[in-house]
């Protein structure tokens, strides 16, 4: 370690990307308070290249999740054992003054108990085991782990309340992305076909769930109106590869104003591509949150059960469009029923004329049918206001076309 | 007739009965001593060589050689037939820990006490001539006190079993038993009907095999009782209602499956009423898992034991002879005689507060529902300070006025208020059939066991099978006529001392005879002593089995140590067992944990 921390903390976070992602603020906060090399961070294997950026390779912990738990299908009792044992003594190399954990899971509940510390914040095992979550934050993160999603607090905001009162600092640093992560990506772009010559839009494809993803040929119609001023990157994971064919081909855009990277990129370039990007466009995903804490502009389409106020993309001046629907946001129960009473029932010309609006405050006349929310950051953490400009008619709308805030 | 050679005065000396019992007997069998050529004489009986004709010596020191090999000196030998006594003398002079000589045919005893000198004998004990129960009571004595009969090591002479095969068939079927008896942490699966009677004695079953150390797992069928009355209400068309009602019993049925199968349990036991399929019954059987069946009514009044008895594994009724031969007729086999008997954490003599004496109390009670020979008798005894407690009284004859609560059920606690708070209980055995006491009843009733536990003073009618579990006069005290009843409520009132020391007499013959515990210990005796192996020891969560498996990691191993003994032990309940403990993890807790949620999540994952 450089310099000797204050107080060190190890933040247990083995969820997705995107929950990693969201972390960041309570991390950078930390390391704030108590110095570099304060904070290690136990993360999926998978990820740990994208949390060597957060807290640095060497206060990583990487947990092969997905290896340990594909053993449980073929291997007996004793191998389990020594895998656990494995995984112990991992946890248990280090001391550490304090345990965040910072999901609401048993396993991972158990990863955090295991590691021996003098003080353990957020989701303690037997709070999991019995669901009975002990404290306020706990209860948001409980809602947030059982689908529950009427909260009003930003998850960011709830675990940044896991790094306790030694700080004064309140505004939101952006993650840095290294110089030669970004000239990697741009390399990559570099041989590919797109015009360099604009800094292109990055619009996420999919999502890791089924009901959150856009329909390839809303996402093409949105792509055909954004590329007549700007280059459109597609986003994704292999998984994506086929929906943005369909879009590649459908929105009919020549290979100079749009191209696929999807499938073609690790997070590591991804986050390199979002720096390069003007905006990024797309549902609840860890894409988004990466833009957001690395500090670029994001414009969130959230619907059905996918609650901005809880997971909308952190940091200033993020837009959401969210349909005009009272029953918005839903469980997620009720979203996995009929995703199609809960899809995101906003025309494209409607979500281009807000892109629009963000990236060359072009004036709007109307945007019926929606919702839209900018974010800002004041010391409660995140908060979001309503643009009215979208719903009325032009004549109340402001005259440099920028977002009037409600 | 031989008279028993002289050789062996120490018989009359030390075994006068048995003496005088073998002294004249004349052989069921035919004898036949023969020279050898070692000198030795050898003995033929009903044409089977009963040791070698060359040299009986010579073979018994073979026997004894393989016999002994993997004995040690705390176990207690039982050698299993005499013959001449070569086998049983050889293994006295090479093993000096305790030994049984085991024979039942006097004729054989008297042969051989009359060829030979069996000098050998006092040194060990001799279990002469006596039926297989009272050859396990002398082994039992052997063992001094111990329960452990894993240490009771059979040698068998062959020749002597072959002559008396009955007699070491329930011999071995007995002392399997006592040994598996000592199989530790069965999983039992305790199946409850949905209303009546027996609902309370299945409830009693599964405390006592906890008790006892097993798992229980209930089957609570109570549930259901609403949606029983629903059938009952829902249709006036009959066979509609046996429709639905066969659609709730299939679905109970089916449930023992499932849950059997889910917790791993090694046997599942159900009490009267119980609901049962045969496809379920096949089904366990085909998992290895026995059922068994307490059947805690009149066989004479409940007939279904007719068609059910023989699809059992195991039949347990509380009224013997009448009932077993019909039960032999039908083809069953494993039936055993379990009388009924009382759970004393829940009847046992209170303390109660004046306003429960004055709630519950009364001179004379009877707590039971109004069957015929119930009404006839207790009408003509309300000019006494008599209260009657239970259900399905005629309100509007005479007893009506003695009726407590209008004839509303009691609950169990209730019931035993009102035991401990009547000076005289009066339990008159329910017949539909008579007017008073039945002269031919023979079981006891639950409520017999259960006054006596809470220490209640009882007047019970004669039952032919009471004398074997109380003594008359001085643990319980009968009436043989309902004429007698008056006059006996008339001396007891006035002797409240005596009152007492019968009740007290009884209550200690509850505890040391008469409790579910006892009752249970003896359920897995008899169905021990024909099953082999558990069904669970062949789960791999058995903790035998994940002990083999864990033997080479000695943190692993010592974590699951403390579990055995304990039969299937889920990886759940040790980390239940982990959550509950306070302080901080150990490592073998820690990796446990790991280990548990990791699997739990993979299963979550629908990986496993």
């Amino acid at each position: 370690m450089s310099e000797t921390p204050r107080r060190t903390s190890i933040v247990v976070q083995l969820a997705r990307f995107g929950d990693l992602i969201q972390s960041w603020p309570l991390i950078s906060k930390l390391q704030e308070c108590d110095g570099k090399g304060s904070t290690a961070l136990v993360v999926d294997d998978k990820l740990a290249p994208l949390a060597a950026l957060m807290v640095g390779e060497q206060y990583v912990i990487p947990v092969p999740t997905e290896e340990i738990l594909k053993s449980y299908t073929n291997d007996k009792l004793p191998d389990w054992w020594v895998r656990s044992k494995l995984l112990l003594k991992m946890m248990r190399d280090h001391k550490f003054d304090q345990v965040i954990n910072l999901n609401f899971h048993p396993s991972v509940a158990a990863i955090a108990e295991v590691i021996p510390a003098e003080i353990h914040r957020g989701a303690r095992w037997n709070d999991v085991k019995e669901n009975k979550p002990s404290d306020p934050q706990l209860r948001s993160i409980f809602s947030a782990a059982t689908g529950l999603r009427k909260g009003n607090k930003h998850l960011s905001d709830i675990w940044l309340e896991y790094a306790g009162d030694s700080t004064n600092e309140t505004d939101f640093k952006s993650l840095n992305i290294p110089d030669n992560i970004v000239d990697r990506s741009r390399n990559l772009l570099k041989n590919s076909p797109l015009d360099s010559t604009k800094a292109p839009v990055a619009v996420i494809v999919g999502s890791g769930m089924k009901e959150r993803s856009l329909s390839a040929e809303f996402l093409s119609g949105l792509v055909s109106l954004i590329t007549r001023e700007t280059p459109v990157i597609l986003i994704g994971t292999a998984k994506d590869v086929e929906t943005a064919d369909i879009i590649l081909s459908k929105s009919g855009v020549e290979s100079s104003r749009l191209i696929s990277l999807c499938g073609k990129t690790d997070l590591l370039t991804l986050a390199g591509i979002l720096k390069i990007c003007r905006l990024t466009v797309g549902v609840d995903t860890g894409s988004l949150h990466l833009s957001a804490m690395i500090g670029k502009r994001c414009l969130g389409l959230y619907f059905g059960s996918m609650n901005f106020r809880e997971t909308g993309p952190y940091g200033d001046g993020n837009i959401v469009v969210t349909p005009y629907d009272p029953s918005y946001p839903c469980q997620e129960r009720e979203m996995e029923l009929s995703p199609n009473l809960h899809s995101f029932d906003v025309d494209r010309d409607s979500v281009a004329l807000v892109i629009d609006n963000i990236l060359y405050d072009y004036p709007q006349s109307h945007l019926y049918n929606a919702n839209i929310y900018e974010s800002c950051i004041s010391e409660n953490g995140i908060n979001w206001c309503e643009c009215m400009c979208f719903k009325v008619p032009s004549e109340l709308s402001s005259s440099n076309g920028k977002l009037m805030l409600a | 007739m031989n008279r028993i050679n002289v050789q062996n005065p120490w018989l009359s000396r030390s075994f006068p009965d048995l003496f005088m019992k073998i002294r004249d007997i004349t052989p069921n069998l035919t004898l036949e001593v023969n020279p050898t050529r070692s000198g030795h004489p050898t003995l033929k009986a009903d044409g089977i060589q009963v040791h070698s004709s060359y040299d009986p010596l010579r073979e018994a020191e073979s026997i004894a050689e393989k016999a002994l090999s993997g004995i040690n000196e705390n176990d207690v030998l039982v050698i299993c037939g005499l013959g001449l006594g070569y086998l049983a003398e050889v293994i006295r002079q090479r093993f000096h820990g305790k030994l049984v000589v085991v024979e039942p045919d006097l004729g054989m005893i008297h042969k051989a006490l009359s060829t030979r000198s069996l000098s050998f004998i006092p040194q060990a004990t001799a279990a002469f001539g006596l039926s297989p129960e009272d050859t396990t009571k002398v082994i039992q004595s052997a063992l001094e006190n111990s329960n452990d009969w894993k240490r009771v090591r059979l040698i068998k002479h062959q020749p002597s079993i072959k002559l008396n095969a009955g007699f070491y068939d329930e011999l071995n079927r007995i002392i399997n038993g006592r040994r598996n008896q000592c199989v530790e942490g069965l999983g039992i699966l305790v199946v409850t009907p949905i209303y009546g009677g027996s609902l309370p004695v299945a409830h009693y079953c599964a405390s006592a095999f906890e008790r006892l150390g097993h798992r229980v797992e209930l089957l609570d069928n109570e549930i259901y009782n609403n949606a029983r009355l629903q059938i009952e209400s829902i249709s006036s068309n009959r066979n509609h209602r046996n429709q639905l009602t066969g659609l709730l019993t299939t679905l109970m049925a089916e449930s023992i499956t499932a849950k059997a199968l889910d917790r791993a349990v090694d046997l599942v036991f159900l009490t009267a009423q119980s609901p049962m399929s045969p496809n379920v019954i096949r089904e366990l059987r085909g998992q290895g898992i026995p059922a068994a069946f307490w059947f805690v009514e009149d066989w004479q009044y409940f007939t279904y034991w007719r068609d059910w008895a023989p699809l059992y594994d195991y039949f347990f009724t509380i009224q013997k002879d009448g009932f077993n031969d019909a039960l032999a007729r039908i083809g069953v086999k494993k039936s055993h005689y379990l009388p009924l008997a009382a759970d004393t954490q829940v009847h046992k003599p209170l303390t109660l507060t004046e306003n429960e004496k004055a709630e519950f109390g009364s001179t004379i009670s009877h707590l039971g529902a109004g069957y015929h020979n119930r009404q006839e008798v207790f009408s003509g005894l309300t000019d006494l300070d008599f209260k009657l407690w239970g259900n399905d009284w005629d309100e509007l004859k005479s007893l009506g006025q003695i009726l407590q609560r209008e004839g509303a059920r009691l609950t169990t606690e209730e019931s035993v208020k009102v035991f401990n708070a009547t000076d005289i209980n009066i339990n008159l055995h329910s017949s539909p059939f008579h007017n008073g006491v039945n002269p031919e009843g023979d079981y006891v009733n639950p409520r017999t066991f259960e006054i006596a536990a809470c220490e209640g003073f009882q007047l019970v009618d004669e039952r032919s099978l009471l004398p074997e579990m109380f003594k008359i006069g001085s643990e319980i005290t009968t009436f043989k006529h309902e004429s007698e009843v008056r006059e006996l409520i008339n001396h007891y009132r006035a002797n409240p001392d005596e009152r007492r020391r019968i009740a007290t007499a009884a209550r200690r013959r509850v505890l040391a005879e008469h409790t579910y515990e006892i009752r249970m210990a003896e359920v897995l005796e008899f169905i021990y002593s024909y099953e082999t192996t558990p069904a669970s020891r062949r789960h791999p969560d058995h903790i035998d089995n994940l002990l083999e498996e864990a033997e080479d990691d000695p943190e692993l191993t010592g974590l699951l140590s403390h579990y055995k003994g304990k039969g299937v032990v889920t990886v759940e309940d040790i980390a239940d067992d982990i959550r509950k403990r306070e302080g901080e993890l150990t490592d073998p807790e820690a990796i446990f944990l790991l280990m548990y949620e990791f699997r739990n999540w993979a299963k979550e994952k629908e990986l496993v």
